[in-house]
């Protein structure tokens, strides 16, 4: 499945806030897309309106090389998932029924779900390795489990591009782990794209194949993480002193906290 | 985790492994058992036996005795239209409550407590003292204005209560409260200017189960017919409207347009009902929680469940409202209100609760 999201010098504006400013960015099948920058760069918006959410207010959205708006609701929807960053689970639900949910897009207004249906909602159980937790109501789980369920949703979606909005933000090192890795494997096997909205810039460089920082609703820096972190411009972005190292046996970039100037304390 | 929490917990687990088939199965077996003692007792008991026997009868059921005649005017002149209104009502009601519930993502939403049974009691009040002519049985144009009243009332509580693109659940509820009261005051006032009318007005108002018919239920067994079965086809994108817009959204779900749809129907529902029994509250609360700990919270099980339940409860209440007091019908809303206004206190604590207020 290959499919091409590109966002053209897109502008969005909530309310009366211009909150991206002329935009550009693609993302395709194969790769993991790491979305990253500080507090209010736009984030979040900007994966909303990759996701058809919001209307830019200038540029266009892409998908495959057509307008994302000319595209059908239920055709879009099969190419595209998204997850907000705290995604619902409805209560009462078994864990096997809110995944089933991401199969709507196939579903007919008046159809009941396919064998199909059926066993693309059982391998998405599968590979976010919840097939064990199938009958359990969604309300049992814990903070990661819940993560997980959402994250299975969205396979069973089976689109060639997930949008994702901070998956590892409450999830413990273990679980950051393993979400990322299977995105990033199953990007490379020829499964979905990914991307992802991230704060941790270890994280993003670990295991995401490209970095895209955006500053003030501007693309800063987009290319490989080790090539978009060596850059000097991360300090000014962020507003605080960083400094980045090589990890000693991997090479791959390392964030960190640079020593206070003034007092010689890492904060 | 705490006691109450494991508790909860453990009722949770319980709720789903149940076979859905044995509570369908239950549900309709209570349904015949709660109708048939309801066509037996009242002010002159006949024997069980011969009730179903009136029922086999004009089922023309093989093998059906002709039965007494005194026994078949009561049963199936007088009760069984009773029943069978009282059952539809309920069932509605609860479809409707299962409705708003999940339309609104409000626990707490019941088309008596979010104020749209009192904007369907304006608007038919409206109807009525307009030159319009009144329609027979009271459906028509004062349930065309009752439903109009219902919808625009179900729109602007939720306006009311929406802070940028939340609802908090509490909120709506109270501003469900006070549309009641502006509709009230107005339903009152239009009384005051039209006393010619007061009369008709407070039997459409305060309408109860003691005028059903057959000929009546011609026109009630349609409209609600119409509602439950579009709800039905409906349940599997109510499923998807439980996730937030976006989400709803980015599933392919024309989120606006279902919302809509499901509104105007819920408010329809709502409107026939309070035409043919006037305002019955809580059980489009009552009913959903109950069913939601045995059918899930999965739609296409809890709203059929749910219509079910919501017949046999209504037919218990009618029963209830004609033999708790000798020689006295208590009105099946004083009843549901006497049932539902502690229930829906115990909902609002859990609520709050889990919203953290």
């Amino acid at each position: 499945m290959n499919a091409t999201l590109e966002l053209r010098d897109v502008s969005v504006r909530l309310g009366r806030t211009p909150v991206l400013r002329g935009c550009s960015f693609a993302v395709r099948s194969g790769e993991v897309v790491a979305l990253a920058g500080p507090n209010g760069a736009g984030k979040s918006t900007a994966l909303r309106t990759a996701a058809g959410l919001l209307k830019p207010s200038g540029g266009t959205v892409l998908l495959d090389g057509r307008p994302l708006g000319e595209w059908q609701r239920r055709e879009r929807a099969g190419r595209i998932a998204y997850l907000p960053q705290f995604p619902t689970l409805p209560a009462l639900f078994r864990v096997r029924d809110a995944v089933a949910m991401g199969r709507a897009p196939y579903i007919p207004m008046l159809g009941h779900e396919s064998e199909a249906d059926r066993a693309a909602a059982a391998r998405a159980l599968g590979r976010a390795g919840l097939a064990a937790l199938a009958e359990r109501p969604v309300d049992e789980l814990s903070g990661g489990e819940r993560q997980r369920v959402a994250l299975a949703r969205a396979f069973a979606q089976e689109p060639a591009l997930l949008l994702l909005d901070e998956p590892t933000a409450n999830l413990d090192l273990r679980y950051q782990r393993a979400i990322l890795g299977t995105l990033r494997a199953d990007a490379e096997a020829s499964g979905p794209g990914c991307l992802v909205v991230i704060h941790d810039l270890a994280l993003a460089a670990q295991f995401c194949h490209r970095l895209i920082l955006l500053d003030e609703g501007r693309v800063a820096a987009d290319g490989p993480p080790q090539e978009v972190l060596a850059a000097p411009l991360l300090s000014r972005l962020y507003g605080t002193a960083l400094e980045t190292l090589a990890h000693p046996v991997t090479g791959v970039p390392l964030v960190v906290h640079a020593l206070d100037p003034n007092d010689g304390t890492a904060p | 985790m705490t006691v109450r929490g494991e508790a909860r917990a453990m009722a949770v687990r319980r709720a789903f492994p149940r076979p859905r088939v044995t509570a369908f199965a239950a549900g309709f077996a209570v349904l015949a058992v709660v109708a048939v003692v309801s066509a037996s007792m009242g002010a002159v008991g006949i024997p069980l036996r011969e009730t179903v026997a009136v029922i086999a009868h004009h089922l023309h059921l093989p093998g059906a005795a002709t039965p007494d005649s005194v026994a078949d005017r009561i049963v199936w002149d007088v009760r069984l239209p009773r029943v069978v209104t009282a059952g539809i009502v309920g069932a509605t009601l609860a479809a409707s409550g299962v409705a708003y519930q999940g339309v609104f993502r409000n626990p707490l939403a019941d088309p008596f407590l979010i104020g749209v049974a009192a904007g369907a009691g304006l608007g038919g009040t409206i109807a009525i003292v307009s030159p319009l002519p009144l329609d027979f049985y009271g459906l028509g144009f004062v349930t065309l204005f009752a439903f109009i009243g219902a919808v625009v009332t179900a729109g602007l509580t939720y306006e009311l209560a929406r802070t940028g693109r939340t609802v908090n659940p509490s909120t709506h509820i109270l501003a469900g409260v006070a549309m009641s009261s502006i509709a009230g005051a107005a339903t009152s006032l239009l009384m005051m200017l039209n006393e010619d009318k007061i009369s008709v007005i407070f039997g459409w108002l305060y309408g109860d189960f003691t005028t059903a018919s057959w000929a009546k239920l011609q026109l009630l067994a349609p409209c609600a017919a119409i509602a439950g079965v579009v709800l039905v086809v409906l349940a599997r994108q109510l499923d998807h409207l439980l996730l937030s817009e976006d989400e709803a959204r980015a599933l392919g779900l024309p989120v606006e347009r279902l919302k809509l749809a499901i509104i105007l129907t819920a408010s329809f529902a709502t409107a026939v009902c309070v035409s043919v029994s006037g305002t019955i509250g809580f059980v489009g609360l009552i009913v959903p929680h109950a069913c939601r700990l045995v059918a899930g919270a999965g739609h296409r099980a809890l709203l059929p469940f749910s219509m079910l339940t919501g017949a046999s409860f209504l037919i218990a209440v009618d029963l209830a409202s004609r033999t708790v007091l000798p020689g006295q019908e208590v009105p099946a809303g004083i009843l549901t209100a006497a049932l539902g206004g502690p229930f829906f206190l115990v909902l609002l604590r859990r609520q709050r609760r889990v919203a953290g207020g």
